[in-house]
């Protein structure tokens, strides 16, 4: 059965990648043309692999059966995801996105960015993305006219920092993150040996296993991606992280056994706040921090009683510590208040204006999009 | 915030991983020339972190702690594969384990890809 499938989806599949290379307009606009290059490179490996699946005697095994049907598997959903993701960005490339990758091109001038800046599409349906397999960076398809959450565009950014493990640009970054990620699995460790020789409650030993594999699977990597905008944007990311829980509302203080893709939203604005005054926003800090509470009072959350031993502050403060360090053996520039170029300044003279005077906030944010873009 | 930042390295370690994995069932049941000393180096780290709960690379400490709990392995068995990894001379029973080993792989790859297809704020 499954040399006569292979046979029949792989062909097809073959025609089918080989098609997509047609939909690359000709020729693709600038700012797509290194995407549109890895696309084209991808799409011809693809294609030999998919032969090689197909075709090799050595395949055709029937005890190598497994291992043919994920390699085929992997490559049909490679060829998926470059016509979904990548193929689909620069199709629809229009004047937006020329004027976002020049924003874009200035944010990172700004920071000094330590590696090759993403390509950034306005093709996204799920907020603010980055893929680092494209290397493409996706926002919403208005958001380039309004400033308030252009700041989480930092936050994207730091993702494809972890990506390549032996690139010398990022050893320091990724070295904090390391010793980061040492500090809580030792503390989580510790907690859960003692929870084992000690009557602890059944659901409190699980919440603190659970919470130790997402710290070292997902949430570490969460906190340092808030942290490098942070150092980069400053009090403007962290009151883009308040206007993003008070519109979308995620349970601030959600507990390991929900599972989620980030850690709590309390937990992330605490690291904000200890990374603030590192970069001498003290002020910020207990601004945004008040406000923090008034949302949390006024959308009635209390923090759970357990909630500090999955999301302890001596080990946050010791990320923020660390990222800082991290950031700066980079090369990149933390945010300096007025001393930090034009787009992170009009960032946060933003979430300034917004507070000063809510109402006529709109009518001034239209006018500095404008001189913006 | 999107997940999408984070499964998307997340899902080239696994791919990586998977590749490799499956070059080497290949080489120890076939033909020993498909898998590249890359593959038996990949595929030797992350046993080696299932076993050791200790990770010499951080895409193998991500993949491992995604597997942890799922697979029906204790550390000592997979104690014993890595120093049969390290000879290249593995028994039926340890390809079985990689063989499971591979198709969880799978399983988190394509679990992967459905939280970037569905991931939200």
């Amino acid at each position: 059965m499954l040399d006569s499938y292979i046979q029949g989806a792989a062909t097809q599949l073959v025609q089918r990648a080989s098609a997509l290379k047609s939909l690359i307009p000709r020729p693709p606009r600038p700012e797509f043309q290194v995407l549109a290059t890895r696309c084209c490179q991808e799409i011809d490996a693809a294609v030999k692999e998919l032969k090689f699946i197909r075709d090799n005697p050595i395949q055709k095994k029937p005890d190598l059966a497994s291992t043919r049907l994920r390699q085929f598997r992997r490559v049909s959903a490679w060829i998926d995801r470059i016509e979904n993701e990548a193929i689909a960005a620069i199709a629809r490339a229009d004047d937006g996105e020329s004027k976002i990758h020049g924003l874009l091109f200035k944010m990172t001038s700004e920071v000094d960015y330590p590696i090759e800046p993403p390509t950034i599409s306005l093709l996204s349906q799920q907020y603010f993305y980055v893929n680092c397999d494209f290397g493409l960076l996706c926002m919403p398809l208005t958001e380039l006219h309004y400033l308030l959450h252009l700041p989480d565009i930092y936050h994207e950014l730091a993702h494809p920092l972890f990506r390549n493990e032996d690139d010398i640009r990022v050893r320091g970054w990724l070295a904090a993150f390391t010793n980061s990620v040492a500090a809580i699995n030792e503390h989580l460790t510790a907690q859960i040996i003692e929870a084992e020789s000690s009557p602890t409650p059944q659901y409190l030993k699980k919440a603190l296993l659970l919470a130790l594999l997402s710290w070292k699977r997902r949430w570490a990597e969460e906190v340092f991606c808030d942290l490098f905008a942070l150092f980069s944007v400053g009090p403007a990311y962290a009151w883009s992280h308040l206007h993003l829980h008070a519109r979308c509302g995620n349970a601030p203080f959600l507990m390991p056994e929900q599972g989620h893709t980030h850690p709590a939203d309390d937990a992330r604005m605490t690291a904000l706040l200890e990374g603030l005054s590192l970069v001498n926003e003290q002020r910020a800090a207990a601004a945004i921090e008040a406000k923090w509470h008034e949302l949390l009072v006024c959308s009635g959350q209390k923090e759970p009683a357990e909630f500090h031993r999955f999301y302890p502050q001596a080990i946050i403060r010791l990320f923020a510590e660390e990222a800082y360090k991290g950031f700066t053996a980079m090369g990149c520039k933390p945010w300096n208040g007025k001393n930090s170029g034009q787009i992170r300044e009009t960032l946060n003279e933003a979430w300034r204006q917004f507070w000063f005077d809510p109402k006529s906030y709109t009518a001034w944010e239209t006018k500095a999009v404008a001189h913006l873009l | 915030m999107s997940a999408i930042g984070f499964e998307s390295t997340f899902y080239a370690r696994l791919d990586c991983f998977s590749r490799s994995l499956d070059h080497v069932i290949i080489a120890l049941k076939a033909e020993p020339s498909i898998a590249t000393d890359e593959d038996w180096l990949h595929t030797t780290e992350l046993v080696r972190t299932l076993a050791a709960n200790k990770a010499p690379t951080l895409a193998a400490s991500a993949v491992a702690a995604s597997l942890t709990q799922r697979l029906p392995y204790s550390e000592g068995d997979w104690l014993q594969i890595v120093s049969a990894l390290e000879r290249r001379q593995l028994n039926q029973d340890m390809l079985q384990k990689l063989d499971s080993l591979a198709w969880k792989l799978d399983e988190e790859r394509t679990a992967a890809l459905a939280r970037m297809r569905h991931s939200h704020a």
